[in-house]
């Protein structure tokens, strides 16, 4: 994400300004390609789908045996990088005309659930049900640490800036930091906020769904849910927990007004100052615009349906979700 | 039509005959001999009951299994949901990838996929499982552990002939034996802790109880001389039975087991309560039924399912094995049912709703084939294509399995009442 956009943005400007229909499939995650051409989305039917933004057509990527939730990119060279609930960790050539996996690992027992690429390139973090971090050479697919310390299942992980540093979030909203070189443990911080346990269900429930860092202000932020006052029935409420990078001290908290229910599935940080949370759930699919200590929105945004994943341009320029009824939706500040 | 390979127990051997025929002599002597009800407090006559009689063991998966995500899997269709399958040790038979311990046991299982029951309500999903019947205002039906219990003259055991390990809440018995009698109704051992009110009060000895049961006893038979009535006489047998069950109170203790197989049930309640039930079995309890919470998952129906059927899995394979191993499976039907199956549709919260009209339960032990599945859904799960069954002939399999004519009645109160839904029979492709 570029630190400096294009220009000056009104943030409640937003519309929906393209809506793509895929047919087969309800739609569960979402990234925008470093080009911002494409959106590189995935279905219930185990595809990857290269969705050409401008011309509103789907190149499918078959590789995996599961869903896929875990997306990111290199841009020299090329590169596209799916984690799976099948536990595959897939290297592909993002814009070949019929992608096919150049490199596949059987990087985790159980479910890949978050991917991030380091800043420079050289290193591919993945988190999943089998508790552990690894850290992958994106060049040559090997392996190089394997992170030990959460006692759940890994949500998220999330490079720091610097790229020296990682983050990874579990069910439980235990934070770690690591050293991406040594593969050590830094620091553990407390997001538990984000862990709403039901005991009369017999349900953990929470998770740090989504992470992102405000560099200017040194916060990572958690995105998740709270008040899961009946985690089977989808009734809980989504809530940002913004930490200290270096420290993990608390620093405050972001929720929905009028206690709308949800899930963040994703948020982001704008480069002009705000947050931005993609939102699904019971309460329907909306976004949520935060900024400075505000704890809810300063503007909200509704969308057609249910969100499941949440995506913003490198240009900062638009943001791209996708939707249980089958939609990418591109949305873009007028 | 059965899938998979099948062995067939003997538990309809000439010797298993004869057993029972011995048993019965000897019910009928101790009757005699002791005039009446109090001929099945006889040591000999319970110790022979406890030898004999068939053993049932209930899974009751409360909220709804998701039968995509463990007997009947569909991966790669709209329905499927990111599980794969896996192969089982029986070939052709495969299982969601959440059970990786029970597919090493499917020759010991008997799955029956074709499962519709017409009914989405929790409650009623549940009564109609139980039961065997819809439930209507007019008449309340026993459970089916309470029928276990009186068809087997489980009065006799020193152990409640029904027990039920919940995953919370309380002790006490529960009134789920209808028209047959508080003393067939299930005893609840809450997070399975023993029984409530079965230790001696503080400040009473053994001995100074000893006096008290024989001074009760001493009145209550000059009372019965004159007033003996079917109200007396199971307010007697309450008594009694609440006094043997004071004496077996370590049957209940857990703690008792070794370590080691715990660490290998697993280290959690569901772990414990599996462990318990192995050993309330083996100490002669008639019918156990054992609870997991909770499946109801209408909201990320995937991840709670990795959580819950990963713990079942393991300690349900366990249990099985060692079921097996210590000869016990010979003489003990196993059932794993829940009120109702999930949707094969995926709702917009990652959830599958309630869903009956095409689900799964699964068997194991005595009485029926194992090593293979019954019934077949279609291609996304959403109807029944083969072997069709609905709740009325599951419990009537059920009593077969284990020696009941389930077409035979009870009387009460000077009437007939069926055992088990008259309108229904039993599945026979299934039965040993």
């Amino acid at each position: 994400m570029s630190e400096t956009p294009a220009a000056v943005l009104e943030p409640t400007a937003i519309k929906v300004a393209k809506e793509i229909k895929y047919d087969a499939s309800p739609l569960i995650a979402c990234r925008f390609d470093p080009t911002g051409k494409y959106v590189f989305a995935c279905g219930q039917d185990n595809l990857v789908l290269r969705v050409d933004c401008d011309a509103g057509s789907f190149t499918p990527m078959k590789g995996h045996d599961s869903w896929v939730r875990a997306i990111g990119f290199c841009v020299n060279p090329a590169r596209c990088w799916t984690g799976g609930y099948d536990g595959r960790l897939i290297e592909w050539d993002a814009y070949a005309d019929s992608p096919v996996p150049l490199r596949s690992t059987e990087a985790h027992q159980g479910w890949i659930r978050s991917l991030d690429v380091s800043p420079d390139e050289k290193w591919i973090a993945t988190g999943g049900n089998d508790q552990a971090v690894r850290i992958w050479d994106a060049g040559t697919g090997q392996l190089r640490h394997t992170c030990a310390g959460h006692d759940r299942h890994v949500y998220s992980v999330l490079f720091s800036r610097d790229g020296e540093t990682l983050y990874s979030g579990d069910l439980r909203g235990v934070v770690k930091r690591w050293n991406v070189q040594s593969g050590a443990e830094l620091a553990t911080y407390d997001a538990k906020q984000l862990y709403t346990p039901n005991p009369g269900q017999g349900a953990e429930y929470g998770g740090v769904r989504s992470m992102t860092i405000v560099n200017d202000r040194h916060e990572l932020v958690c995105g998740g849910l709270h008040n899961g006052s009946n985690p089977f029935g989808a009734v809980q409420e989504p809530l940002v927990v913004v930490l200290g990078c270096e420290d993990g001290k608390a620093v405050r908290t972001h929720t929905a007004k009028d206690a709308t229910k949800g899930v963040v599935w994703r948020v982001v940080a704008h480069p002009q100052g705000f947050l931005i949370g993609g939102i699904g759930g019971s309460g329907g699919g909306y976004l949520c615009f935060w900024k400075g200590d505000g704890e809810t929105e300063f503007h909200r945004f509704g969308l057609p349906n249910t969100v499941l994943d949440m995506d913003l341009s490198r240009d900062s320029q638009r943001i791209a979700t996708v939707h249980y009824d089958r939609h990418v939706r591109i949305s873009q500040w007028d | 039509m059965l899938q998979g390979n099948s062995c067939r127990y003997a538990c309809r051997s000439a010797e298993h005959a004869l057993a029972r025929r011995q048993f019965l002599g000897q019910m009928v002597a101790g009757t005699l001999a002791a005039g009446g009800l109090g001929a099945l407090t006889s040591p000999t006559i319970a110790n022979a009951i406890a030898q004999q009689h068939k053993r049932v063991l209930i899974f009751f998966m409360s909220g709804g299994l998701s039968q995509l995500e463990s007997w009947d899997p569909k991966p790669g269709t709209p329905t499927g949901g990111p599980f794969r399958a896996i192969p089982t040790n029986v070939p052709g038979v495969h299982v969601s990838e959440l059970m990786p311990h029970i597919a090493t046991i499917m020759d010991k299982l008997l799955l029956v996929r074709g499962v519709n029951t017409s009914e989405d309500d929790h409650g009623k999903g549940q009564y109609l499982m139980m039961t065997g019947r819809r439930q209507t205002p007019a008449e309340e039906h026993p459970r089916l552990g309470a029928v276990i219990a009186k068809a087997q003259h489980a009065d006799g055991l020193d152990l409640p002939g029904y027990i039920q390990i919940t995953p919370g809440g309380g002790g006490g018995r529960s009134a789920d034996a209808a028209y047959l009698g508080p003393q067939f109704a299930s005893v609840v051992l809450g997070n399975g802790n023993p029984p409530s009110n079965t230790g001696l009060s503080g400040g009473v000895t053994e001995e100074t109880d000893g006096m008290r049961q024989t001074l009760r006893r001493h009145l209550s038979r000059h009372f019965l001389a004159r007033r003996r009535t079917a109200q007396t006489d199971a307010y007697m047998q309450s008594y009694e039975q609440a006094q043997r069950l004071m004496q077996r109170r370590d049957a209940f203790d857990v703690t008792k087991e070794p370590e080691k197989d715990l660490q290998r049930y697993g280290e959690y309640d569901l772990g414990r309560h599996c462990l318990l039930a192995r050993r309330l079995l083996e100490q002669g309890a008639m019918c156990v039924q054992v609870s997991h919470s909770n499946y109801d998952t209408h909201n990320e129906n995937f991840d709670f399912h990795i959580e819950q059927v990963g713990e079942f899995d393991r300690s349900f394979a366990a249990l099985i094995r060692d079921l097996d191993d210590r000869g016990l499976l010979e003489t003990t039907l196993v059932i794993v049912m829940s009120e109702f199956g999930r949707t094969p549709n995926i709702n917009i919260y990652y959830g599958r709703d309630h869903w009956s009209k095409a689900w799964s339960i699964a068997m194991a032990g005595c009485g029926i084939q194992v090593g293979g599945a019954f019934g077949k859904t279609n291609d996304h799960g959403t109807e029944v294509v083969d072997g069709q069954v609905d709740h009325g002939q599951l419990f009537h399999t059920y009593l077969r399995a284990i020696g009941i004519d389930s077409t035979e009645n009870f009387r009460i109160g000077g009437r007939d009442v069926p055992m088990a839904d008259p309108s229904r029979g039993a599945i026979d492709e299934i039965l040993a």
